[in-house]
This record gives C-alpha cells, structure tokens and sequence, in this order.
C-alpha cells in the first residue's frame, strides 16, 4: 500500500505516490547540487523539471491514474544523470577566455575517485607524481609528530576543486611543475571560493525575482525560500562546525593527558598534576583512546555532513562502517571500564584531594585569619629595664700574713 | 599514472570538442525554423545521435540564449506547463550563417585528407 501525494511541479499539480516522490526529489536535489555554481543553473533545473512535468502530465492524460516508480524511473533515464550534463564545458570557456588559450598546465585538484577523506591527498600526489599513499603516510606523520595542523587540511578540501571532468582529470596529472604553478592554483582557486558564495547570493536573489513574477517552478525544490533557508542553514552549519571542531580539540586534549599518565593543571598559581584515572598505564592507555574514539567519531561525522553540505559536494560517508568501528570502540570503552572498576585510582586521588587541600590551608594561612578589634588593644608589655653590666670583680688582694695579736 | 587512462583522457577531451562545435551548430540550425520547442530540437538531435539523454540540451540552450544567439518566448501548451519556444536572434542567424560555411569547408577538407590517405 501507498499513499498518492499531491505535488507542484513546475506549476503543474500532479499525483504521485510517495516512493516515486522520494525518487523524484532526491534526483531533483541532485541536479540542485550539481548546477549549484552555475549562474544559471536554477534556469536550468527549471526547465528540466517543466519537461518532466509534461512528461508526467502525457502519463496522467493517457489514463494512468497517478505517477508510479516505473514512470519516474523512465524518466530520469530519458533526462539523464547530472554527470550528462556537463557544465564543466561553460567553465572551461570562461578560463580560456581569461587566458585566451586552451588550459593544459598542471593544476591542482582533489581526486573524488580515490579518497579517503576530501581527496586532497591523492590530488597532491597526483601532482608532484607521487604514490597516494606515501603522501597520506607523510600528511599523517606531519599532523602528528610536526604539530601540522588538521584546518590546513580543511582549508584545502575547501579551496581545491574536484577533479570531475577527463580535462580536469588530465590538468590533474599535467607535465610541469614549479612551485609558481601551486602558488597560482591556490591563487585562482581563492578566487573560485569567492565566486562561489557569489553565486549562491545571487542565485538567491534570481530566485526572489523570479517569484515575485509569479513565475515559480515550485515543487518545494527550486524556490527562492527554500534557496534562502539553504544559505542561512550552510552559515549555522559553519558555526556548529567550529564549536565541534574546539570540542573536539579540548577533548582530545584533556583524554590525550590522561592517556598519558595525568594533566597538569593551574591551582592557585602553582602548577599540579592529576593523577592517571587508572592504576595501569596500559589500561588507562586504553581506557582514554576508546573513549576518545567514542565520542570524536560522531564529531567528526558530523563535521564532515556539514562540510560536504557546505560545498555541495557529494558524500561519501559509509554510516555503517562508522557506525561497526563506533560500536567496537563502544565494547573496548564498556569493557575497560567493568574491568577497571577495582582498578580506580582511588589512592591517588585521595592523596591528591589531601595536597590541593593543603595547598588551598597553604594559601589561606597566609591572609589575615581575622582582622584585629580596634577596640580592644592589646597592652603592650611592659618592658623590662636591661639589667646593668656586672662591674668586673677586683682582683683580691692578696691578704697579709695575718698575726694574732699577742695581746687582747 | 598508467599510459591507457591517459590515453583515453585525451581521447575523450577530443572527443567531446569535436561534438560541442557540432552540436552548437546543429541546435542553430534546427532553430532556424523559427519557433520551436525543446523536445522538437531534442528528438532531431536523438534521431541523429548526436547526444543520448535530454539532459544534456538544457545547459547548452542557456548558455547560447545567454550569448545572445537565442531568444525564446513563453507559450500556454494543453499538454501540461507553460513552454518556452526558442528561435534565433539576428547575431544568432549571422553565427548560424557563419557556421554553415565553416562547416561546408571542414567537410571538404577533411574528406579530402581522408581520402587521399
């Protein structure tokens, strides 16, 4: 059993039952995103969905009483996919305009068919005439033990553009290089991002124009609300992104400290470490990484959904491959912890509450304890006077012979 | 990279070079009867093979409408939405003019090397 939607396509009201619906609007929303950054790509997608709507209107008026699956599969078949429809012929043109000669230098691209997560490095690769996964093991090794941070990394899958056409795929490999050419190339590219966001504004306002003429292709997929609920929903997109990204990085700080045996932290201006969660370095080892993983992996899920969202770019998330490695970190997580229950640093941590606790009676100690009463003085004491220095003895003299007197 | 899939690549480029003037001609030429529908210029163009889905017209009438060799105009039809009928502007008939005789001279000069081969 299905339910029969009523929709407007193009204008034109037409039944249709909600799995050819779902079909129709995730090939519509296709063509969006692939006509994105074109000038006139909303022209164009308005013409596509007026022909399938007389396409579908030809189906309804030889009797079919609503739109099925099959006739939304004919015709998508008959329209082709976006990859048919190239656009990429347009931009060469505006290039070589610019150049006024037929592109063929080496240019830097993302390589959409071998990726693992934007492309960039096997687009690099590809243009110093590496092996892919020598430049992956490099980028690695360069975030990790040289501190190369992870947004040039972003900054580039933003800047970089997909190597979708043969011309571009062959641009990709070119002949020469110089550093110039990856100077110019991150240069021009810049430019592109720019226009880029250019074209979504003004798609935006084409779009208000259009319907203030009345003029919509409607269908709930081209039209200018839509467009702008688009565009404000890519910008919080962008904000989230980076409240993701700086939880991400504090805790991957703070788990990574523990990992390693403690964090130091700032009490009251003197430096202290907290003991390991857990006794065994080892355990706690693992203990930190599967909580970590635990919780970056829907992180980082999420921020790649919202990246490719941002730039329209296709996604090549596999959920469940993510979702099997998020539920194996959720069994090591589960596991350290029941096994780890008697393993709780507990000692430590008790020493250590006893040490900040001096630490802070330290601190106390030294303010006044309790400001002195004004009104009751304290008496001096009375001083006594220094005692006189004892006048050296006299030498005794000697005493004389002493006679008895004859005589009393 | 290995030597076929750069081959193919140049192939390809080629390829799609040589169709894109054609084509480009071809829908002028097809235009040039004044007045017509885009499922009218995408049938001639399927039945001389020249592109597969109809996908592929909608991007190349914008863009020659935009370089002002086309114009179209709004047209109620029974059949279902409102039409756009296109028919060539007068840039768009000298191009066309043009064309033809560029054509007619590539023609015979490539079946002439082709030929004498």
């Amino acid at each position: 059993m299905n339910k029969i939607i009523q929709i407007n396509l193009a204008g034109q009201a037409v039944s249709i039952d909600e799995q050819a619906y779902q079909k129709l609007s995730e090939y519509l929303k296709q063509l969006e995103n692939h006509f994105a950054s074109t000038p006139d790509g909303s022209e164009i997608l308005g013409d596509i969905e007026s022909r399938i709507a007389e396409l579908f209107f030809s189906k309804l008026k030889k009797g079919n009483a609503f739109i099925n699956d099959t006739d939304v599969t004919e015709a998508i078949t008959l329209m082709g996919t976006p990859s048919d429809m190239g656009i990429e012929d347009e931009y060469e043109e505006q290039a070589s305009n610019q150049t006024s000669s037929v592109e063929t230098s080496k240019k830097l691209f993302r390589d959409p068919n071998d990726r693992v997560l934007g492309g960039v490095c096997s687009g690099l690769a590809a243009y110093f005439g590496m092996d892919t996964s020598l430049m992956r093991v490099i980028t690695i090794l360069l975030v990790v033990f040289a501190g190369l941070p992870i947004f040039i990394y972003i900054i580039l899958w933003a800047v970089l553009p997909e190597a979708t056409s043969p011309q571009d795929r062959y641009r990709m490999y070119g002949d020469a290089t110089t550093v110039n050419d990856i100077v110019d190339s991150v240069r021009n590219e810049a430019k592109g991002v720019a226009s880029r966001v250019k074209n979504e504004a003004s798609t935006v306002a084409n779009n208000f124009k259009k319907n203030a003429k009345s003029y919509s292709s409607s269908g709930g997929v081209t039209n200018g609300l839509g467009q702008v609920i688009r565009f404000f929903s890519k910008i919080f997109g962008a904000a989230v992104l980076t409240g993701l990204v700086a939880t991400a990085i504090a805790l991957i700080v703070i788990l990574l400290s523990n990992a390693a045996g403690g964090l130091d932290i700032n009490w009251h201006g003197e430096e202290v470490t907290t003991p390991s969660l857990l006794k065994s370095p080892t355990l706690n080892w693992i203990f930190s990484i599967s909580l970590l993983s635990l919780i970056l992996i829907p992180i980082g899920t999420a921020c790649y959904g919202i990246l490719t969202y941002i730039f329209n770019s296709e996604n090549y998330i596999n959920l469940k491959a993510i979702f099997l490695a998020w539920l194996i970190c959720l069994a090591v997580f589960i596991g350290t912890s029941i096994y780890s229950a008697g393993n709780l640093n507990v000692e430590s941590f008790k020493t250590f509450g006893e040490e900040l606790r001096q630490n802070e009676n330290f601190h106390n100690s030294i303010e006044p304890v309790s400001p002195i009463d004004p009104l009751d003085p304290i008496e001096p004491l009375e001083s006594l006077e220094p005692l006189e220095p004892l006048e050296p003895a006299e030498p005794l003299e000697p005493l004389e012979d002493w006679v008895y007197p004859d005589s009393i | 990279m290995d030597i076929y899939l750069h081959n193919q690549m140049k192939i390809e480029n080629t390829q799609s070079q040589m169709r894109k003037g054609v084509l480009e001609y071809c829908i002028l030429t097809l235009t040039s009867a004044g007045e017509v529908y885009a499922s009218d210029i995408i049938r001639h163009l399927k039945d001389a093979k020249l592109i597969v889905v109809e996908g592929t017209l909608y991007p190349l009438l914008t863009r020659l409408k935009n370089a002002g060799l086309l114009k179209y105009e709004w047209k109620e039809s029974d059949q279902g939405p409102p039409r756009k009928y296109y028919s060539l502007t007068t840039e768009g008939e000298n191009f066309k003019t043009e064309l033809a005789a560029t054509w007619t001279e590539l023609t015979t000069s490539v079946s002439k090397i082709t030929n004498t081969k």
